[in-house]
C-alpha cells in the first residue's frame, strides 16, 4: 500500500518507521507505561473486559504482550523492505499480465506475490534471527517474569553468568544456545531458497 | 457515479485508513511525550488528557539529575570511536582483499566475515573476561574499540561486494600516473565507495547508539562512562512509579535519534534497506 506514490507516502513510511530508530530498551519502557498506567484509563473510558486483564502480570498474556511490542518496535523496518522488494518487480511483467486479462486481485496473488519471496526470505530470516537474540525489551518490560513465563535464553545465559556469577553454566549454555541458532538458521534459509521463483 | 469519483473515492478511503492507522501505531510515543510535561499528579489522575500547562520543571530536574550533556557526549565520543575504527579498517580491508586477490586473501575474507553467525550472547562472558585483561573495559574509548570488532565483519561484507563492481582499470590508470598503494586508496577508490560508506555508517550509528547490552556489561560501574540508554535505563529503574521523572527520562534519550532520523530520513531509510538485502 505505502508504495503507492501520493505526496505524503514518505510521511507515513516515517511515522512507522520512528519505533524503529528508538533504542529498544525504551520501547519496552514505554509500553510498559502504557500497559499499567495507560491500560487502567482506557478501561475507565471504554468499560471494555480487554483493557483491564493484567497483561504484565498474567503468566499466559505477558508472551503476547512481549511479541507485541516486539513488533510493534520492528515492522517499519519490514515495511520498508517489502516496499524495496515491491519497487523491484518489474512493471512490464505487470503490463503482461493485464494484456493476459488478469485483474487486480489476480495480478497480486499470481504475479506480484512470487516476486516477493526474496524479500519473505530476508523478512522472516531477520526476525528469526532477531526473535531468538531478543533482550533488552524483556529486560524493559518483565525482566523474564513473572516466574519465567517470559524468560529467553539470552536471558537465561545473562542471568546465570552475571547475577548467580556461575560463569562456566553460563558459557556451557551459551555454546548449546550457538549451536541451535546455527542450526535452526541454516535449516529455514536452506528451505526458502528452494522455494524462490526466479523471473 | 462516474468511473473517475469512484476511483476518487476509494483514494480517499485508503488515505483515511492510513491515516487511522499511523496514528494508531504512533499513539504511545505521543503518549510519552505529552505524559512528560506534566506533574505526577495529573499522570495518576489521567493518562490520557492533555497537560493543563506545559510543564518544564521535569526536564530541568531530570537533565541535572541524570548530567545529561555528560551522557550526551560519552554516547557521542563512544559512536564516533566504534564508526571511524569501522569505516577505515573494514574499507582498506576490503580493498586488498578484492584487489590481491588468491589463496590467502579468500581464507582472510572468511576468517573476518564469519563472526557474523555468532551471536553476541555466545561470547560476552569471555569478551567480559579478556577485556578486564587488557583494560578496555570500564572506558568510553575501550567500548568504541570493542564496536570494531563486532561491526567490521558485517562492514567488511559490505564493502567487499560492492568493491567488486569498481573497475580495476582505475586503480592502474593511477599507478601508471605514479601513485602509491596507499594513495590510490585515499584519493581514488576511498570516494567512489560514498554510496556504501553512508549504508555502513548508517546501520552503526543505529547501532552503537542504542546498544544496550555491551555497555551495561562494560561501562556500567561507572557513572562517568555510561551511554544514554544504560543512564535511562538505570534512572527508570530508580523512579519506577515515578511516572513523570521516568518519562522525561526516555524522552531525552529518544529525543537525539528522532531529530537525526527526521533530517536523514531518505539516507537512514535507503540505508537499512541495502544493508539488510547485502547482509
Amino acid at each position: 500500500m505505502l508504495t503507492k506514490k501520493f505526496k505524503t507516502a514518505n510521511f507515513f513510511r516515517g511515522i512507522f518507521f520512528i519505533p524503529y530508530i528508538m533504542s529498544m530498551t525504551i520501547v519496552g519502557f514505554i509500553w510498559k507505561f502504557i500497559f499499567t498506567s495507560g491500560f487502567a484509563k482506557l478501561y475507565e473510558v471504554t468499560g471494555w473486559e480487554a483493557w483491564n486483564l493484567s497483561w504484565l502480570g498474567d503468566t499466559k498474556l505477558v508472551f503476547f504482550s512481549v511479541a507485541f511490542v516486539g513488533v510493534w518496535q520492528s515492522l517499519g523496518f519490514y515495511i520498508v523492505l517489502y516496499i524495496a522488494g515491491l519497487q523491484a518487480v518489474p512493471q512490464d511483467v505487470l503490463e503482461a499480465a493485464t494484456v493476459d486479462g488478469a485483474n487486480g486481485r489476480q495480478k497480486f496473488f499470481k504475479v506480484t506475490l512470487p516476486l516477493l519471496g526474496p524479500s519473505f526470505t530476508t523478512c522472516i530470516f531477520m526476525s528469526l534471527t532477531n526473535g531468538l537474540k531478543v533482550f533488552d525489551i524483556i529486560l524493559a518490560l518483565t525482566k523474564g517474569g513473572p516466574g519465567t513465563a517470559t524468560n529467553s535464553v539470552t536471558m537465561q545465559i545473562y542471568k546465570e553468568a552475571f547475577t548467580n556469577n556461575h560463569y562456566g553454566t553460563g558459557s556451557a549454555q551459551s555454546i548449546v544456545y550457538f549451536l541451535f541458532v546455527l542450526i535452526v538458521t541454516q535449516l529455514v534459509l536452506k528451505g526458502f531458497n528452494k522455494k524462490e521463483v526466479d523471473l | 457515479m462516474t468511473r473517475k469519483q469512484k476511483r476518487l473515492l476509494n483514494r480517499m478511503v485508503m488515505i483515511v485508513c492510513l491515516v487511522v492507522i499511523a496514528g494508531i501505531y504512533i499513539y504511545p510515543v505521543y503518549l510519552m511525550f505529552m505524559n512528560s510535561f506534566k506533574p505526577f499528579g495529573e499522570i495518576i489522575a489521567d493518562v490520557l488528557a492533555l497537560p493543563t500547562k506545559p510543564d518544564l520543571s521535569n526536564y530541568s530536574y531530570v537533565i541535572n539529575k541524570m548530567k545529561y550533556v555528560k551522557l550526551f557526549r560519552n554516547n557521542l565520543v563512544i559512536t564516533a570511536t566504534g564508526i571511524a575504527g569501522i569505516v577505515v579498517f573494514s574499507s582498506m580491508a576490503a580493498y586488498i582483499l578484492d584487489r590481491r586477490r588468491g589463496k590467502y586473501s579468500s581464507i582472510v575474507y572468511t576468517i573476518i566475515i564469519t563472526p557474523m553467525l555468532i551471536p553476541f550472547q555466545t561470547i560476552m562472558i569471555t569478551l567480559l573476561k579478556a577485556m578486564n585483561v587488557i583494560h578496555l573495559s570500564g572506558s568510553k574509548l575501550g567500548l568504541g574499540i570493542q564496536y570494531w570488532g563486532f561491526g567490521i565483519p558485517m562492514a567488511t561484507f559490505i564493502f567487499y561486494n560492492f568493491m567488486k563492481t569498481i573497475p580495476k582499470e582505475l586503480d592502474e590508470s593511477a599507478v601508471i600516473d605514479g601513485a602509491s598503494t596507499t594513495r590510490t586508496f585515499m584519493s581514488i577508490i576511498f570516494p567512489l565507495l560514498k554510496s556504501v560508506t553512508v549504508t555502513v555508517i548508517v546501520l552503526d550509528v543505529m547501532w552503537i547508539w542504542n546498544d544496550f547490552l555491551l555497555p551495561l556489561l562494560m561501562v556500567n560501574s561507572n557513572n562517568e562512562t555510561k551511554t544514554l540508554v544504560l543512564a535511562a535505563y538505570t534512572f527508570v529503574g530508580q523512579m519506577n512509579t515515578k511516572w513523570n521523572y521516568a518519562l522525561t527520562a526516555m524522552v531525552l534519550a529518544v529525543v537525539p535519534s528522532i531529530i537525526v532520523f527526521i533530517l536523514l530520513q531518505k539516507y537512514i531509510v535507503d540505508g537499512v534497506v541495502a544493508g539488510a538485502v547485502k547482509g
